[in-house]
């Protein structure tokens, strides 16, 4: 089945199975590899993505739901003249360690930064539910909450 | 403090070295270093004038090191990066003596084809400590080649030539490194120069930010996972859940109807679907019925009733005075414990799977790997073709914490991409990752002391009950049936440091029909976590202070027991041992030393909810020479995050024959919200660079449980703790 | 379409049977068009929706606090999911982040049109059968349903629907759809009476 929809504001069209999950679609249709499989079961979060602005997790939603609508991943958080908050936050924190988790890590920390600007470590805490198993979690909640001072410092 | 340095590591003789030299094969690539993988390194040391393979090869030059046309160096990484951060530390030992900025080095990981890669794979903390001479060895002689070529060309003293920023100069003369490497086609080898002084240091001890960093960020890490080739295929094994299963019947033909798929294989024990996307590939898998013949639905009792001490085959690996004896003949009480630590999966990220195409009889493997040369040898065998006609790269790793080096599923790929004529992606699911995995085998401890009557240790003993870990895959059943237990991994860290002048540790090796493995800090978390826990059970039951009890202990030791004190005496400042005691929070301590890392924690403890919660964690580490400390902070973070996980949730748990969890739901791991406030300190002790990507893990689990014996006065002896075992 | 058409005929039938559509929930007593001796048969009825009620299926969703439980063991959901302002999630981590409108076969992750957590007045997690029967009445309680919306609430809702399709490894309700339909009705029509 053709479907249509949008990835990182470009216009894209996929000739797949509408129950294909949208992960797969972006890693092996589109080559956009940021996005990441961990567990296929939508709870790892390695899979995180923005469709229209909300969270999912790619591995459990199929295609058919993005249909004229438009996907965001890690590759086009940033815009060729403006990195991220959140990724300039990462770089500054020196998040990563093995960095496989980190794209859906930092997909859900740019729209927790969108919907609380300045949150608290129990915003960050309850909000985010991703497993990181290298232990980066520390570092996470400090990025995020540098990022949601450059979010402000860059509003003001 | 750099003589000191080098002291212990014999530098390689002029005959040795020519031998191992290799250079030139045109154009842009200088030079090499070769058959100095630190495995070789380390059996040189050990077994002289042995004969090395041969290393020159006139179509696949070997190499560490290359010039880039752009003026900057490619180094192939003998080391695997998975998160650990080797990368980073070893291109700063090189640009050290390559007199070439630290951003003008650009890393990757050695393929088999093109570089030297470890033999014995990535793992264990040793990768910095291995190469720490090796690598500014090989740096410095290249440096050497090209100052002496450029001496050459322009006519002048050798002595005259500095190279400074990538940069050759003699007088007025300047040549860049791309630019000497360009015009010179014949290169002598001059003697290992003599490596710069620690105190010249450029980059050493100074932290820098990691050098995969921009591209985990910006998502342009690749991992196998992400690579492509033209007419790739998609390809999903048939896995038993069943330990020990075989297919009893088989009927695939509704998976082979499945819309997308190319073929099913059913060949031996290989069944596969193998289709044009992952998406077809997984959901045909399913379709496919079987029955499975299970030898034994073994239960999780019968398993950790098989790993008890008493059982199997007993070594003897620590025996000073006579603890024994004193031990069974005590007319003073003897305290005696038991402890248990589950089996534990590795459950990181990245599922362990291949890339594989199979080609005329030569085999081109992406695969994520600690151990890219046992890989090699793996497909060799398999696919029947010579080792050289394997090639194996290996991308970033998405996570390895031991798992990499096991159990994996290469040769399944490349025979699916033989049968099949094209290259095939073979990524496990997370239920395959899981259920057909290696596994942190289970371990039991018991402990017995005794003290005199002036209060001080008289006794010590320790008995571990372990699998093995990897002396079965290193040299098979004969080599475990010669040593009589995996004291090598599994026992690690099983003997008493404290210097108490009767003390004696045995390893008992028990069989167990699951594959056990390495895992983040191998023995030393068992370990830790038996002979930390008694311990703070000694200190607990004497009314002494956990840290003034082991301090007193240690008195009069030898070299690491006079670090382990040092350790201590700077956590006691760094954790505020002397404030005020808070009330509802308990607090403990644990210390280990893992190949001469020290690692001691102090940890805060109180009970949330009913749910125990790790408050502060406070870790000092003497690592010897802190190569990179923002990276060593980084490693101690990274394993309290672990270690707190694995004390607080992490347990496998086999049920009718079956690996229990199939996916993170059934195999919960800490999360953001368990973190605590942490504090790392990092000493510098000894004149060289230790591990430290495992060491920090070890004292986690033991000073988490002090602190609960401190706020609960009940002791929890088993792994994860449940607060209603005690 | 069809489901309202049907979501009409049955209310049109109950206002028939009944007079007036709020009388049982105002007043927590046996109306008086009821003939006498229907009470057992709609308290016997309500056992069978008690039944149901009491499923992991319709339980899981009904947490007392804020976070459901999922499995047939009904353990609390992981993922550190919660119910939110809306009942509907976080800020960040929604319902629908993993829950769609159907059951997802590959993923396995269940879903349903509106997937979300009842609200907060009604949950039923941790109540005993008693307090469960008078707070499914109890329209501070209920959503404020009169037993005619409850039972095109229980009767004809897709979430609750879904109860009966939950996808594999999922336990339906202990009492068939037909059959939980048919308890509605009779416990509707005589009295829509709870154990008191």
């Amino acid at each position: 089945m053709k479907i249509d929809f949008s990835i990182n504001k470009k216009p894209v069209s996929v000739d797949v199975d509408p129950e294909m999950p949208l992960l797969w679609v972006v890693r092996d249709e589109l080559q956009l590899k940021a996005t990441k499989f961990g567990c296929g079961r939508a709870m790892c979060g390695a899979c995180t993505l923005h469709v229209d602005g909300e969270v999912y997790r790619s591995c459990a939603l199929p295609v058919q739901y993005a249909a004229g609508k438009e996907v965001t991943t890690l590759e086009g958080l940033s815009t060729e003249t403006q990195i991220h908050p959140i990724q300039q936050a990462w770089i500054e924190e020196e998040v990563p360690q093995c960095g496989y988790c980190q794209p859906g890590f930092m997909m859900a920390a740019a729209k927790l930064i969108q919907e609380i600007p300045n949150p608290s470590d129990e915003d960050i805490k309850s909000n985010i539910s991703n497993i990181c198993r290298c232990g980066t979690h520390p570092r996470i909640i400090k990025a995020i909450k540098r990022a949601a001072a450059i979010q402000q410092a860059s509003k003001i | 403090m750099s003589a000191k340095a080098n002291s212990n590591k014999k530098p390689f003789s002029r005959r040795k070295f020519l031998r191992r030299t290799a250079v030139v094969l045109g154009g842009s690539i200088v030079a090499g270093y070769l058959g100095c993988s630190p495995t070789r390194r380390y059996l040189a040391q050990t077994v002289e004038g042995m004969d090395f393979p041969a290393v020159i090869s006139s179509m696949k030059p070997d190499f560490w090191f290359q010039v880039l046309s752009d003026n900057s160096i490619l180094f192939k990484s003998p080391k695997i990066e998975m998160g650990q951060n080797v990368i980073t530390g070893l291109a700063m030992l090189a640009a050290e003596e390559l007199e070439i900025p630290l951003e003008r080095i650009k890393v990757e990981h050695a393929s088999t084809g093109s570089g030297i890669i470890d033999s014995l794979g990535t793992g264990g903390s040793n990768s910095t400590l291995s190469l720490y001479i090796p690598v500014r060895e090989v740096a410095a002689t290249m440096r050497e080649m090209l100052k002496t070529a450029a001496a050459e060309q322009w006519g002048v003293a050798l002595s005259s030539v500095t190279a400074k920023d990538g940069v050759l100069s003699s007088g007025d003369k300047t040549m860049t490194y791309a630019e000497i490497a360009a015009s010179t086609t014949e290169w002598k080898t001059p003697k290992t120069p003599k490596l710069k002084p620690a105190s010249a240091f450029k980059y050493v001890g100074k932290t820098v930010k990691r050098i995969d960093l921009q591209e985990k960020v910006m998502g342009t890490a690749l991992y196998t996972i992400d690579h492509e080739r033209n007419g790739l295929l998609h390809a999903i094994t048939l896995e038993c859940p069943y330990l020990n299963g075989k297919i009893k019947s088989i009927d695939t033909s509704e998976a082979a109807k499945m819309p997308d798929v190319v073929k099913v294989i059913q060949e031996e024990d290989l069944v596969a679907v193998v289709a044009t996307n992952r998406y077809a590939a997984e959901m045909a898998v399913r379709k496919i019925k079987v029955e499975w013949d299970i030898p034994k639905a073994w239960q999780q009792k019968e398993i950790i009733e098989l790993v008890t001490v008493g059982k199997g085959k007993r070594v003897n690996v620590q025996d000073k005075g006579s603890a024994r004896s004193i031990l069974s003949n005590s007319k003073a009480k003897v305290f005696e414990q038991a402890y248990r630590t589950p089996m534990a999966a590795h459950a990181q990220m990245e599922t362990y799977g291949t890339l594989a195409h199979v080609e005329n009889n030569e085999a081109s493997i992406v695969i994520g790997t600690q151990a890219p040369g046992m890989i090699q040898g793996q497909l060799a065998s398999a696919l029947g073709i010579k080792k050289d006609k394997v090639d194996v790269q290996a991308p970033y790793l998405g996570g390895g914490f031991g798992r990499k080096m096991g159990r994996n599923n290469a040769a399944q790929a490349a025979r699916i991409s033989k049968i099949v004529g094209a290259p095939i992606k073979l990524i496990p699911t997370r239920e395959q990752e899981f259920q057909n995995s290696v596994y942190r085998p289970n371990t039991h401890h018991v402990l017995k002391a005794v003290f005199n009557e002036q209060g001080g240790l008289e006794a010590i003993s320790h008995d571990q009950a372990t699998p093995d870990m990897v002396m079965k895959d290193l040299g098979g059943n004969f080599a475990l049936s010669m040593v009589g237990a995996d004291w090598l991994s599994a026992g690690h860290g099983a003997s008493i440091l404290y210097p108490v002048k009767n003390r004696s540790t045995s390893i008992w090796n028990v069989e167990v029909p699951y594959p056990s493995g390495i895992w983040r800090s191998v023995g030393i978390f068992a370990n830790t976590f038996a002979i930390e826990s008694f311990m703070n059970e000694l200190a607990y039951h004497t009314k002494q202070d956990p840290i003034e009890m082991r301090l007193k202990l240690l008195k009069g030791g030898d070299e690491i027991n006079q670090r382990m004190s040092k350790v201590l005496e700077v956590l006691k400042d760094k954790a505020d041992w002397a404030a005020e005691r808070k009330p509802g929070v308990g607090r403990s301590v644990a210390i280990c030393n893992d190949r001469k890392t020290i690692a001691a924690a102090a940890i805060e403890v109180s009970i949330v909810d009913g749910a125990i919660k790790v408050l502060k964690v406070t870790e000092v580490v003497d690592c010897g020479i802190a190569i990179n400390p923002g990276g060593i902070h980084q490693q101690v973070e990274g394993a309290i995050m672990m270690g707190i996980s694995a004390a607080l949730y992490e347990e496998i748990t086999i049920a009718d024959g079956k690996i229990s969890a199939s996916n993170y739901h059934e195999y919960p791991l800490a999360t953001l919200n368990d973190v605590p406030e942490i504090q790392v300190v990092i000493l510098e002790n000894a004149p060289e660079p230790f591990g430290i990507g495992e060491p920090p893990l070890g004292p986690v689990a033991p000073a988490i449980a002090g602190a609960l014996l401190d706020l609960r006065g009940k002791a929890l002896r088993s792994l994860p703790f449940r607060l209603n075992e005690g | 379409m069809s489901t309202k058409l049907l979501a009409s005929a049955l209310l049109i039938t109950s206002l028939w049977v009944l007079g007036s559509h709020s009388l049982i929930a105002e007043q927590q007593a046996v109306p008086r068009v009821v003939p006498v001796g229907d009470k057992e048969k709609s308290l016997a009825a309500f056992q069978s929706i008690l039944k149901v009620l009491k499923s992991p299926r319709c339980m899981n969703c009904h947490p007392s606090g804020d976070v459901p439980s999922q499995g047939d063991d009904q353990h609390l959901h992981r993922m550190g999911v919660s119910r939110g302002k809306a009942d509907h999630g976080g800020l960040v981590q929604k319902c629908e982040t993993c829950h769609h409108q159907e059951n997802n076969l590959y993923a396995n992750v269940p879903g349903a049109p509106h997937w979300g957590l009842a609200p907060r007045s009604m949950g039923w997690q941790g109540l005993s059968d008693l307090q469960l029967g008078k707070a499914l009445v109890d329209k501070n309680k209920n959503g404020g349903r009169s037993p005619q919306d409850l039972v095109k609430h229980m009767g004809q809702d897709s979430l609750v629907l879904w109860a009966w399709n939950p996808g594999p490894g999922r336990t339906p309700p202990p009492v068939a759809l037909p059959e939980f339909r048919a308890a509605l009705n009779e416990w509707l029509n005589n009295g829509a009476h709870v154990p008191q």
